[in-house]
């Protein structure tokens, strides 16, 4: 397709084609600029603060261990909210882009439920408790969690196909599957009586509490040809929200858009899902404001990247400010399914009109 | 699929009402015979109606009679929610469990203890009412008037999230205050088991005023179902229905979920079956769901007992292994019927 036409500046770098909006350029600057602002107070403000230049001395690698330590677990922390909230916001952009349908988000499909489920069974057994720590410990754990993303999603898709997909059925059946993978992971954690009740409210709600750098490795492994992937499919992707017919005249294969689309989808919530367990309603959230936010024609992926990004990374800063911490998913479903329930309640009142 | 069913005459429909009774009798008599240490029925029966005195017979007596009691009221009381609520709302998914009614109860809960510390039965039963009360509220206010094509999604998804809201809120009070979340760990998982006894002379009478009226809520139910305006030249006060419908939803799962904590699926499955073998009318769909109900939670309890030996599965959770694949059963139809 060819960029650069009548409106805006168009760039084209291979199989990327990029047209310069005011509006979005400025907006996707905010949000970065907003990120960074946070992971800086995130670093400099918490419960042990640290004066600016003890900070910088121990990210320069100069402070004492103990200003060290502090500071690698913040920095860790915050860089897990960044890669968590990234991943869920781009792959609810992506599902709600293939289904068409704003509802239809990762969470509410059973995606991320499925792989928690998966990924407590594997805490559960010997074998991943044994595993639990290290590089090894987390990769087996991301395995997991896409085995049972990859099989809620194919349960959903099972379920729901009659001859064709309706948006409707995937969410009702996504909703069913959601609340099995939910009461069988309810089940494993009454089986393991897991003295850690921190592990369990994770595998619960969602929670970046003591988190390790190694568990980001298969999450960023991902992430980043996830991020280059979605800019190449963002032509296709445009094409497919006119609807498949149109894709198809525009010169795109709907079906094999979509397949992409949707593996990404699944991959992304599931990886995240293995890190933090399921931080409900961001993958819901996210690229419906950015997609406001950005005034896009859909739910942008990249854009809801960087909205989930932010999204994650403050509320879990201001998890750790309350009097007791609280799990960073609590905060995002307080955040999240308020915005849902407005924004039904808004297309209600129109179809009621 | 099976043919909706012919409409049958009443007497028909009685002698089914009676089997669903004797089923009910039967779960009942097997909640107390099964257990990690199984109890022959003779001895059961003695222990019941002789007051023999032995071991088997105080299991009996202490443990295994209030537990089934338990089971059998809060499943009859949620089988009766879920009926009206499926009968109200015309949404064949609609259960105090997914649609946030024993959610809107437990956070009232904490919301007492949480706020005002107050543990005393009296004040915690009255706060999951009040809870279970606005939940039905919103959930009536924002579903009905609405219930076109996708209106029926509209309605499940926006009940599933205020289900998910009122729990990540009950989640954050417990764990912000010790408190709470020492009232709130019973309710993790819905259970039947070891429950506190001082309860049921205040719950018991409550959930009694609920079955009551959603017994006579039943009529109006099936007149609305014809549409307001016919119900209206039929007799029926819409306004009034509506409001006895909200009250007897809120007394029957709130005190089953001020008992037995969160317990999903009961008020979604035993209707449904119940509309299987009654048909359309909700004069008989209430009351076959109040049986079945009873008896599933009895069934899914004591499953729960032998299912994982040595330890036990919560009826809760049986309850969502059974539930689950019958709610995507529904979704699975050709066309998602308004009810």
């Amino acid at each position: 397709m060819s960029t650069g036409t009548s409106t805006g500046t168009g760039l084209r770098i291979g199989p990327v084609g990029l047209r310069v909006r005011r509006r979005a350029a400025a907006a996707t600057a905010a949000v970065l600029a907003a990120v960074v602002a946070v992971v800086v107070t995130a670093l400099l403000i918490a419960v042990l603060a640290l004066a600016p230049e003890r900070e910088l001395a121990a990210l320069a690698g100069e402070g004492s261990r103990i200003e060290a330590l502090v500071v690698d677990r913040r920095l860790t922390r915050a860089l897990a909210a960044v890669l968590v909230g990234a991943a869920l916001g781009c792959s609810g952009a992506l599902s709600q882009t293939i289904t068409r349908n704003p509802i239809a988000s990762p969470d509410v499909l059973g995606v991320t439920a499925g792989a928690s489920a998966a990924a407590v069974l594997v805490t559960v057994t010997p074998l991943g408790a044994g595993a639990a720590a290290g590089v090894g410990g987390s990769a087996l754990l991301g395995v997991a969690a896409l085995a049972g993303g990859v099989a809620a999603t194919a349960l959903v898709l099972v379920l729901s196909w009659r001859g064709g997909f309706d948006g409707y059925r995937l969410v009702l059946v996504g909703i069913g599957v959601n609340a099995l993978a939910l009461a069988a992971v309810a089940w494993l954690l009454t089986r393991a009586e897991l003295e850690d009740a921190a592990v369990a409210t994770r595998w619960m709600t969602g929670s970046l509490d003591g988190v390790r750098a190694a568990a980001l490795v298969p999450l960023a492994v991902v992430a980043v040809p996830a991020a280059l992937l979605c800019a190449v499919l963002a032509d296709r992707l445009g094409a497919l929200r006119l609807g498949r017919e149109v894709a198809l005249s525009l010169g795109t294969r709907p079906a094999r858009t979509e397949l992409q689309a949707l593996v990404l989808t699944v991959a992304l919530a599931s990886v995240a899902t293995a890190v933090a367990g399921p931080v409900g309603f961001v993958a819901f959230v996210a690229p419906q404001a950015a997609m406001r936010l950005f005034r896009t024609a859909g739910p942008p992926p990249l854009a809801g990247a960087a909205l989930g990004a932010l999204l994650v990374l403050v509320a879990d800063t201001v998890a750790q400010w309350l009097p007791a911490a609280l799990p960073v998913g609590i905060i995002t479903s307080v955040i999240g399914a308020p915005y849902l329930l407005s924004l039904m309640i808004r297309s209600l009142g129109r179809t009621r009109a | 699929m099976l043919l909706p069913p012919e409409p049958r005459r009443a007497p028909a429909r009685a002698a089914l009402l009676a089997g669903l009774a004797a089923l009910l009798v039967a779960a009942a008599l097997l909640s107390l015979v099964v257990g990690s240490r199984s109890i022959p029925v003779g001895d059961v029966l003695g222990a019941l109606l002789r007051e023999v005195d032995s071991d088997d017979a105080t299991v009996v007596t202490s443990q295994r009679l209030p537990r089934t009691l338990v089971g059998l009221a809060a499943g009859a009381a949620l089988g009766g929610a879920g009926a009206l609520m499926q009968g109200h709302t015309r949404n064949p998914l609609a259960d105090p469990g997914l649609f946030g009614v024993n959610a809107g109860a437990g956070f009232g809960v904490a919301l007492v203890v949480f706020v005002l510390g107050a543990q005393s039965p009296a004040v915690v039963v009255l706060a999951a009412l009040a809870g279970a009360g606005a939940a039905t509220t919103a959930l009536f206010v924002l579903g009905l008037g609405s219930l076109r094509a996708g209106a029926l999604v509209v309605l499940a998804v926006l009940a599933t999230t205020l289900a998910a809201l009122l729990t990540a809120l009950t989640s954050s009070f417990a764990l912000l205050d010790r408190q709470t979340l020492d009232v709130m760990r019973f309710w993790a998982v819905g259970s039947v088991a070891g429950r506190d006894d001082s309860l049921v002379w205040l719950v018991g009478p409550l959930a009694l005023a609920g079955l009551v009226l959603a017994l006579a809520n039943a009529r109006a139910v099936s007149t609305l179902g014809l549409g307001a305006d016919v119900a209206r030249s039929l007799g029926t006060g819409v306004l009034r229905a509506r409001v006895v419908g909200i009250a007897a939803i809120t007394l029957l799962a709130g005190t089953a979920t001020a008992v037995c904590g969160p317990i999903g699926f009961v008020g979604l499955v035993a209707p449904h079956v119940a509309r299987r073998l009654t048909g359309h009318d909700y004069r008989w769909i209430v009351p076959a769901s109040v049986l079945l109900g009873a008896s599933l939670l009895l069934l899914a309890d004591t499953a729960g007992r032998v299912a994982a030996p040595p330890g036990e599965l919560q009826a809760g959770i049986v309850m969502a292994a059974l539930g689950a694949p019958v709610l995507l059963a529904i979704t699975r139809r050709r066309r998602l019927v308004a009810l």
